[in-house]
């Protein structure tokens, strides 16, 4: 389902929600046409939950990716890279094993217990070499970490390109934003669930802001609550310290990377971000709020 | 990274999407390329409904025969010096971030 209202509109994706917002209403038609062709275009190229997906019927071996993926595979393995493993695409094989084998709503509300076996083989052993992709035997790719980013940056920035005017897309919380921004910058309002302490910042034309969460996309075995940010370093869900973390940087893979990195840091997140330079903002279990870097102090939505 | 390889980048992942690059021709907007020395370089307006793809993407391209891990210098700090977020206007707010 879909909703078009004057300089907004939002849609449904990938379970979650999008929205695109334009500076001139003259734009948005041409703007969403952009958009939704370039979703559907990363779907077709990473989608996991898709048999006919690009990324499904990669086999162990080298392979020659389509542009997209490999700009896709290219994003993840500098996100890796940039988190120090932190943020690493060759989870898939672990969130099968957690039971996150298909679309979230899809999922059984409960089943057997987990039983953790298998370790993360590391973003190392895969190689990338222009769109030559070296995967080695048993490492299962998942660019979900980043291709939602990824996605929002080079659509925001091709929209506004093409069409001239200030574009926000949203995607699942993932915000990007290109060329110029309404004045007053772009208002934001950062708040995980309905639970969660809320406050609104204004994000500055071409930067981006993206959350991760451990309340959300969220699922059971044997009884245990499982979630979907997987740290690479024990193959189970991160130790679930911060029920969200919300950076903004100059690009939303840089910001998706700094959250999901946070949240697998767990204790350690706010002097690791602090240390990097970032802005950011962590909610933790007893719904208190931790500010790093030049986030603005708490302020109500307006 | 560096303002110019995240601008690099940028029009990389940009060429990459082929309908979307149609479409933004379809505007009368040229496309960049990624070529195989990281260099960007304007292919110039496509047929409207053509899919234009570049022939390599990303900044590990082909050409020079390194791997990805050895090709980026590293930084400890890549923010830039006016802040992304500060404090908001009265106007009501037109996006939520939020997990998904």
């Amino acid at each position: 389902m879909a909703r078009d209202v004057g300089s907004t509109y939002d849609f449904e994706i990938w379970s979650t929600t999008g929205r695109v917002v334009v500076t001139e209403e003259r734009g948005l038609g041409p703007v969403v046409e952009i958009v939704r062709a370039g979703l559907t275009e990363v779907e077709r190229a990473c989608s996991r939950f898709r048999a006919d997906s690009e990324l499904s019927i990669l086999t162990p071996g080298t392979s020659r990716l389509s542009p997209l993926l490999a700009d896709l595979v290219a994003t993840a393995l500098e996100s890796a890279e940039d988190s120090d493993g932190l943020v690493d695409p060759t989870v898939g094989g672990a969130m099968q094993e957690l039971g996150y084998d298909r679309s979230i709503e899809l999922l059984p509300a409960d089943g057997a217990p987990i039983r953790i076996v298998r370790s993360v083989p590391g973003w190392r052993r895969v190689r990338l070499d222009g769109a030559r992709l070296e995967l080695p035997e048993g490492v299962v790719l998942d660019l979900g970490a980043t291709a939602k980013a990824r996605a929002a940056d080079l659509l925001a920035h091709r929209a506004a390109e093409s069409v001239g005017v200030g574009v926000l897309v949203e995607l699942g919380g993932d915000i990007a934003t290109g060329g110029p921004a309404p004045d007053g910058g772009w208002q934001v309002t950062v708040r995980d669930t309905e639970d969660d302490p809320a406050c609104q910042v204004t994000l500055s034309a071409g930067s981006a802001v993206a959350t991760s969460s451990t309340v959300r996309r969220t699922w059971q075995r044997g009884g245990v609550r499982l979630h979907h940010v997987i740290d690479p370093r024990t193959a189970a869900p991160a130790a679930p310290v911060w029920r969200s973390v919300t950076v903004a940087a100059t690009t939303c893979v840089r910001a998706n990377t700094a959250t999901t990195a946070a949240v697998v840091l767990a204790l350690d997140a706010p002097r690791w971000l602090s240390d990097r330079g970032y802005t950011a903002r962590l909610v933790d279990q007893g719904h208190r709020v931790v500010r790093v870097g030049d986030w603005p102090a708490e302020t109500a939505v307006a | 990274m560096t303002p110019l390889q995240r601008s690099r980048r940028l029009q990389t992942g940009l060429a990459g999407l082929g309908i979307v690059g149609a479409l933004g021709a379809s505007f009368g907007i040229g496309q960049a390329a990624h070529t195989g020395h990281g260099q960007v370089a304007s292919t110039g307006t496509t047929t409207p409904g053509s899919h234009h793809r570049s022939g390599s993407t990303g900044l590990r391209s082909g050409s020079t025969g390194r791997t990805h891990e050895h090709q980026r210098a590293r930084s400890t700090s890549t923010q830039p010096s006016s802040p992304p977020v500060s404090a908001p206007s009265p106007a009501a707010p037109q996006a939520t971030t939020s997990g998904s």
